[in-house]
């Protein structure tokens, strides 16, 4: 099953042909344009963005914030990018976001509100990002703590065009601990193995296990 | 096999890639209102057959 077949049976709607324009951070507002040119407005609270290299998301927030970002291409055609954990980021109910690097070398997700000392500092995870998350003013903990186990998502091309998805599950259910896997998954940290077991069909049962597509 | 948890918190993501989508999975099996937004028009993926945006299994 496709990734996005999985998606809509767990549920998610899948709008095509909606191109992010531009997001308004105070109203938490975004704009969305499709082929045709009509434009229609999405509020969203909690807002993710997935949307590559050239991230309109992010280049939404390094208007209203510098991001610091380092960008460096690379001689095979691949390129780094680096945001650095650390900046405020004016969200609707005035706190600052944070950037908390994902596992991966793709992955990167702004979580608003306090994160644990060691997930911010990790230079490696930080590297190499093209996803961001913006999480809005209605983020409860309840809804940040699956996205730490998201975090360890860690997608890798593989030579010949191949990629390689390396899929850690993280605790699910809202708790006093957070077990994240700083850069790569380790089975101290990934106490929670009950939550593991939870998630997408393929998430393997311990942190770490590989899908190779 | 997966518990739906009654969140009703909606998460918007943009970009359904191979990351968008899965997020989108994972946070819609953990019971959230997920809405993925995607660039590409959805003849792009004829027969609703995926297009290389994401890993197709192959056969064996």
């Amino acid at each position: 099953m496709a990734l996005l077949d999985a998606a809509e049976a767990a549920g998610a709607r899948i709008h095509f042909d909606q191109r992010l324009e531009s997001v308004d951070w105070k109203m938490s507002t975004m704009r969305l344009c499709n082929e045709a040119g009509s434009v229609h407005e999405h509020t969203a609270p909690l807002l993710i963005g997935a949307d590559g290299t050239g991230s309109v998301l992010r280049a939404a927030m390094a208007q209203v914030t510098a991001l610091g970002e380092r960008f460096e291409p690379l001689d095979h055609g691949y390129k780094e990018l680096e945001i650095p954990a650390n900046f405020s980021f004016p969200c609707a109910a005035g706190e600052g976001g944070r950037v908390v690097p994902g596992a991966g070398m793709q992955h990167v997700v702004v979580i608003r509100g306090k994160l644990r000392g060691r997930h911010r500092r990790n230079r490696t995870a930080a590297r190499a990002l093209t996803g961001q998350a913006y999480i809005g003013n209605r983020a409860a903990a309840a809804v940040v703590q699956p996205v730490y186990g998201l975090l360890a998502v860690c997608v890798r091309r593989t030579g010949m065009g191949g990629k390689k998805l390396t899929m850690c599950s993280g605790p699910t259910e809202p708790g006093p601990r957070v077990s994240y896997p700083a850069v790569l998954p380790s089975q101290k940290r990934g106490q929670d193995s009950s939550a593991s077991r939870q998630g997408l069909g393929v998430v393997p049962r311990q942190w770490g296990a590989t899908l190779s597509a | 096999m997966t518990r739906r948890m009654n969140r009703r918190e909606a998460i918007t993501i943009v970009g359904a890639g191979l990351v968008g989508a899965l997020l989108g999975t994972l946070l819609a099996q953990r019971g959230f209102a997920v809405t993925l937004f995607e660039r590409r028009a959805a003849a792009l993926w004829p027969g609703r057959q995926r297009s290389n945006l994401v890993d197709q299994p192959r056969p064996p």
